[in-house]
């Protein structure tokens, strides 16, 4: 397994333990406003450069030009799911109430689920992408 | 070009039959040789990734040979 692909699986991992902590915050508190805390879970994403530090120091490859290229495609794919999301979710608020007027509450939950988007699909794309050229 | 593997932009490569003329040599040689990961030479020996001019460089000279006898463009 590539380095490239560890950290997809983290990212993943990490998105998958953000909709544990979302539901089971909402099991708790019974607020869907505090159980959007869970999304916090998300900030672990930041300990992704962290992976295949080892392999570096050893002085081994961890990421090459074909890893490059397959990271740029995911972002592509996961930036335009993005958008197709994010607008259509702002489409439809605005449609479903005529005085346009979105909460702070759901701009920071749009936030969070955009966040949540972009970091699954990426990994994901990354994932599919890895398998489709590695077929022996 | 006989050994070649191809990919769907019709270039093809040799370096699955250059590495066993090479006493051999394993995935895991040649990518250190070339600075990539092995699952980029799995990937070029199945075809599904076309290499940079750079790295089409770094595998023919770690065989030895010229680019044009690694790589081909069929089309």
């Amino acid at each position: 397994m590539t380095v490239l692909q560890k950290m997809a699986w983290f990212i993943l991992g990490v998105c998958l333990l953000t909709v544990v902590a979302v539901i089971a915050c909402y099991r708790i508190t019974g607020s869907p406003a505090r159980a959007a805390g869970g999304m916090g879970v998300l900030g672990l994403c930041g300990a992704q450069p962290l992976i295949g530090l080892r392999r570096k120091r050893r002085g081994e490859i961890t990421m090459d030009e074909r890893d490059h290229a397959i990271w740029q495609k995911a972002g592509k794919i996961a930036f335009g799911t993005l958008w197709v999301a994010v607008v259509a979710v702002v489409t439809a608020a605005a449609v479903a109430n005529e005085k346009a007027a979105i909460s702070v509450r759901a701009l920071s939950d749009l936030l969070f689920c955009a966040m949540w988007l972009i970091m699954a699909v990426w990994s994901l794309s990354i994932l599919w992408m890895c398998r489709s050229q590695s077929a022996r | 070009m006989p050994g070649s593997n191809g990919s769907s932009n019709g270039i093809v490569n040799r370096i699955r039959r250059l590495r066993f003329d090479r006493d051999e040599m394993t995935q895991e040689e040649l990518a250190r040789l070339t600075s990539v990961t092995r699952q980029t030479i799995i990937a070029l020996e199945a075809g599904k990734y076309t290499p940079s001019l750079d790295l089409a460089f770094r595998i023919a000279r770690a065989f030895g040979v010229g680019v044009e006898d690694v790589f081909e463009y069929r089309k």
